[in-house]
């Protein structure tokens, strides 16, 4: 913590203005390769893309209960091959976010610190998150849920 | 004696909310373990199910609750996330407009879809 007030003379400190300073996560120009690296920025890129995912649920809900011709364009546009891939890769982020979840809560325990495993249990959850995804698409098109 | 308690004028926004919030980070992640994955199963079965499918799922009011307590603790976490990625990128004047725009727009999203979802199960026409 850079920015701590530690070392500083009590006459200095009461002098500084009141400093809102919250704890901040590495950033990503200063991170080094490490699978523990990409395994927190996708978490981090996933939750923001569903975040645009809530929107999307919300406007499925609001047109669905309108119904009619706004129905008719929600399904235009998510039914569409933009849509589809939009639809991909929201269900690859949450399944991908739900396994990292899960790590980041096991690590919160106090377990699985250890550099090796720490590498283990992230490779665990990007291989989580690929095989899902390709798992839940695979079926989707198998039983002729989804076709393009 | 002040070398031995926080002066209070140092007390920042985490000191006083750092718990509770990281409490909430927290469990609304253990909660959204099952409620993910039944929105994930439950996108499954509807995908195209066509309209008329959809409009009858919804109605349920089991569908419809799970649905929204989902949406809800869905936009809890992720207001609670996207405040934590603001605050490390955004410096600036921008930060704090942010930071209420994100509130705002995880109450508008749980208000519209509340709405909508009371409307659905309560059989209120909501077109025209």
């Amino acid at each position: 913590m850079s920015q701590s007030n530690a070392g500083v003379s009590p006459k200095a400190r009461n002098s500084v203005a009141k400093p809102l300073v919250r704890p901040l996560s590495p950033h990503l120009q200063i991170w080094r390769f490490h699978t523990t690296m990409l395994g927190s920025i996708l978490s981090r890129a996933a939750g923001i893309g569903l975040y645009v995912g809530a929107i999307i649920v919300v406007a499925w809900i609001a047109t669905l209960t309108i119904g009619g011709e706004a129905y008719e364009s929600f399904l235009a546009v998510a039914g569409s091959p933009v849509g589809l891939l939009v639809w991909f890769l929201l269900t690859a982020g949450a399944f991908y976010h739900l396994a990292a979840g899960i790590r980041h809560l096991i690590w919160d325990l106090g377990y699985g610190l250890s550099p090796r495993t720490a590498t283990t249990l992230t490779n665990l959850t990007l291989w989580f998150g690929v095989l899902a995804t390709i798992g839940f698409w695979v079926a989707l098109f198998a039983t002729g849920k989804v076709q393009l | 004696m002040t070398e031995f308690h926080t002066p209070r004028q140092l007390i920042g926004p985490s000191a006083r909310h750092g718990t509770k919030t990281w409490k909430a980070e927290r469990w609304s992640s253990v909660i959204l373990i099952p409620l993910g994955l039944w929105g994930l199963w439950a996108g499954f079965n509807l995908a195209g199910q066509g309209a008329e499918h959809a409009a009858e799922w919804i109605r349920q009011p089991l569908n419809a609750g799970l649905l929204l307590l989902t949406l809800a603790i869905s936009l809890w976490h992720m207001v609670l996330g996207m405040r934590v990625v603001i605050e490390d990128y955004l410096h600036g004047p921008t930060g704090p407009l942010t930071l209420r725009l994100n509130t705002l727009l995880g109450w508008l999203l749980f208000l519209v879809a509340a709405a909508c979802l009371i409307a659905a199960v309560a059989g209120i026409e909501l077109g025209a």
